[in-house]
């Protein structure tokens, strides 16, 4: 079993195959060793902690990608198509989504990473400026030359 | 904008005040919680949302870069996002391109509908100048090769994926000029797709392919299916290969060859798809070829008859193994025929698709004569029709001539099918039985439960499982009895 502690001192003891779907917990194992020191996780706090443990229990007995799958990853054209289980899990509100994001990040969870990202890809599809601007209380910033020069490039889209 | 957001305070009191709300509101946004996510993130997640259709795709992109001005600097600071350039408009052709920076592109020449041709054309010129960053290539039929191959080309280093389709063949002269147009192959190569037009098979551009599509190639001349399969020869390191609608307006050379030409040996194929192709010349093709055991085989539309695509016993046995190693065999009879093997891990092996023209009891002939099932420990047979008492008695003697089978399953038959289990002859060890949406009446059942369990105690095998889905003269009740008898019964309502 491994100990791990929030940053809101909270401990979590986790079977050792659900806290190696962290990258960054699995290295740290390696490195120490056995050993019954509690693994600090500064970025994260208990909630979200125990979100992205349901994860990698939920997920444990499942082969992790490999350097090779990763590369070609990132030449494969990607998608937004996202596991039943996994759109349950990742249905929660905008800030536990992006906190769940930073965790993946920061825990080195590439495919809790990658559902997090394909959340938020799917909730800005097909969207307007205005509308993704709406759902997460974005402000227009643009200066008005900006403004101009985005209205030039966009000018194409307004008749079709 | 970029200046002025990490301007000290003293000189953000020079700003225009136009600039200044910006700033002002910049530093609002950063209050909210999608800041939080760092650039790379969102860069990440832009990168994720991909349209099927292009236009969708641009408008996803242009929407992007139009939120706020941080959302604006990530997209515009990641070529990766704007590398799938297709020829809708000039302007926005060329943004892409210098937005995408160094990045490898992803080029498709195909009619959208609105732009010019003369556009279009242009469109491809500029694409050219930056061929040596393709990474896959899609030539529609709009595009003139002749044109293209009075140009002087960069050389396209990095090119992995290569479609060239063409509808009418002669009319934009896809073969010889498409030759033209590729006089070096592109080292990377590893997938190619030929809709409409064959480049000859001496072209280097078939070597080293790992995938390999041919659709809608008219092959003229005898010399031209020696030719087909020379491209086979020269991609020893195929891994798929799809063959579709190939049209022969020549002879098609019987199987035997005397002196036998050498076999085609493609020992890493892991899937081989032939459809809408003559029969003969699917067999003639499958006949010329030694595969791996673990390629899969599928044939789609455009079989009528099984028997006829099927090279020699011996060749399937030796050469194609995947045809011949089935440990279940599923069978399908719905508004088309379907015949599909898998191992007993259930990964499949081979399926095979036919039209109704043939006579369905010699597909049952077939099983386990011309097709080879030495293997063969499961059956299941799935009909959407009444069935005639020729086919039932085609299926006993499939079943009869494959005693060691242990599992068998019918779906959606009825009782003339079924009493083939009542001559104990039948699959004599049979283990598991599983019938669903099937017409019997209980005592029938029984019967053959009856006699196919042994008992208890016995060192013989016989009947352990049953399952009883959604029959609908079968009621609950029909459990305890069946369970008397020592089977294990799973029933499922009517």
């Amino acid at each position: 079993m491994v100990n791990l502690v929030t940053s809101d001192n909270e401990s979590f003891t986790v079977e050792k195959a659900v806290a190696s779907r962290s990258v960054l917990i699995k290295n740290m194992l390696e490195d120490v060793g056995e050993s019954d020191q509690p693994i600090p996780l500064p970025n994260v706090t208990a909630s979200v902690l125990k979100k992205v443990l349901e994860y990698c229990d939920h997920h444990k007995n499942e082969p992790m990608p490999t350097s090779e799958d990763l590369a070609a990853e990132d030449t494969r054209k990607r998608t937004t198509d996202i596991g039943e289980w996994d759109q349950k899990f990742i249905q929660v509100d905008q800030e536990m989504l992006f906190e769940i994001i930073l965790a993946a990040n920061y825990l080195d969870i590439k495919p809790l990473l990658d559902v997090g990202c394909k959340t938020v890809a799917n909730m800005i599809k097909g969207k307007t400026p205005e509308e993704i601007r709406k759902l997460f209380n974005i402000v227009n910033d643009f200066t008005p030359e900006e403004e101009a020069q985005i209205k030039k490039e966009n000018e194409w889209a307004e008749d079709r | 904008m970029a200046s002025a957001q990490s301007s000290p305070t003293n000189e953000a009191q020079q700003l225009k005040p136009t600039e200044l709300v910006a700033v002002t509101r910049s530093h609002q946004n950063q209050s909210f919680p999608i800041h939080c996510l760092p650039d790379e993130i969102l860069a990440s997640i832009f990168c994720c949302v991909e349209s099927p259709y292009y236009v969708l795709h641009v408008r996803d992109l242009l929407a992007f870069s139009s939120v706020c001005y941080r959302w604006r600097s990530i997209a515009l600071e990641c070529p990766r996002l704007w590398t799938r350039l297709e020829p809708l408009q000039r302007q926005l052709f060329e943004l892409f391109l210098s937005r995408s920076k160094q990045a490898l592109l992803d080029v498709k020449f195909e009619d959208c509908g609105s732009i010019a041709e003369t556009n279009f054309q242009e469109c491809i010129l500029l694409a050219l100048s930056h061929a040596h960053r393709w990474q896959t290539c899609f030539f529609g039929r709009l595009v003139r090769f002749e044109t293209l191959a009075s140009l002087p080309l960069e050389s396209m280093p990095l090119l992995e994926v290569l479609t060239i389709v063409h509808t009418t063949p002669t009319s934009r002269g896809g073969g010889p000029a498409a030759l033209l147009f590729f006089p070096i192959h592109p080292p990377r190569l590893s997938v190619l797709v030929l809709q409409g037009s064959f480049i000859p098979s001496t072209h280097p551009i078939y070597t080293g392919l790992t995938e390999l599509t041919l659709r809608g190639i008219r092959i003229l001349r005898p010399s031209l299916i020696q030719g087909l399969l020379h491209v086979f020869v020269a991609s020893p390191t195929l891994l798929h290969l799809r063959l579709e609608c190939l049209i022969f307006s020549c002879p098609i050379p019987p199987e035997s060859i005397h002196p036998p030409t050498p076999l085609i040996h493609l020992s890493h194929l892991q899937s081989l798809y032939i459809a809408l192709t003559p029969t003969r010349a699917t067999r003639y093709i499958l006949s010329r070829l030694a595969i791996s055991p673990s390629a899969r085989i599928n044939f789609g539309k455009g079989n009528s008859d099984m028997l006829a695509i099927l090279p020699s016993r011996d060749h399937i046995q030796t050469y194609l193994p995947t045809l011949s190693s089935a440990f279940a065999l599923r069978i399908e009879l719905t508004r088309l025929i379907r015949v599909s093997g898998c191992t007993s891990e259930h990964e499949k092996l081979f399926k095979l698709q036919l039209d109704m023209r043939q006579e369905l009891s010699s597909i049952f002939t077939t099983l386990g004569t011309a097709l080879p099932t030495p293997s063969l420990r499961s059956v299941s047979l799935c009909s959407s029709y009444i069935i005639s008492a020729t086919i039932v008695a085609a299926v006993a003697d499939l079943l009869a001539r494959h005693p060691d089978i242990t599992q068998l399953a019918f779906e959606g038959c009825d009782q003339p099918m079924l009493q083939i289990l009542l001559d104990a002859s039948i699959c004599p060890r049979l283990e598991s039985l599983r019938i669903s949406k099937c017409l019997l009446k209980a005592d029938a059942l029984v019967e053959i439960v009856r006699l196919r369990t042994r008992p208890k105690g016995s060192a013989a095998h016989g009947l352990r499982r049953l399952i009883a889905k959604g029959c609908p003269q079968l009621d609950s009740g029909i459990s305890p009895v069946l369970q008397e008898y020592g089977v294990d019964v799973e029933y499922e309502g009517k």
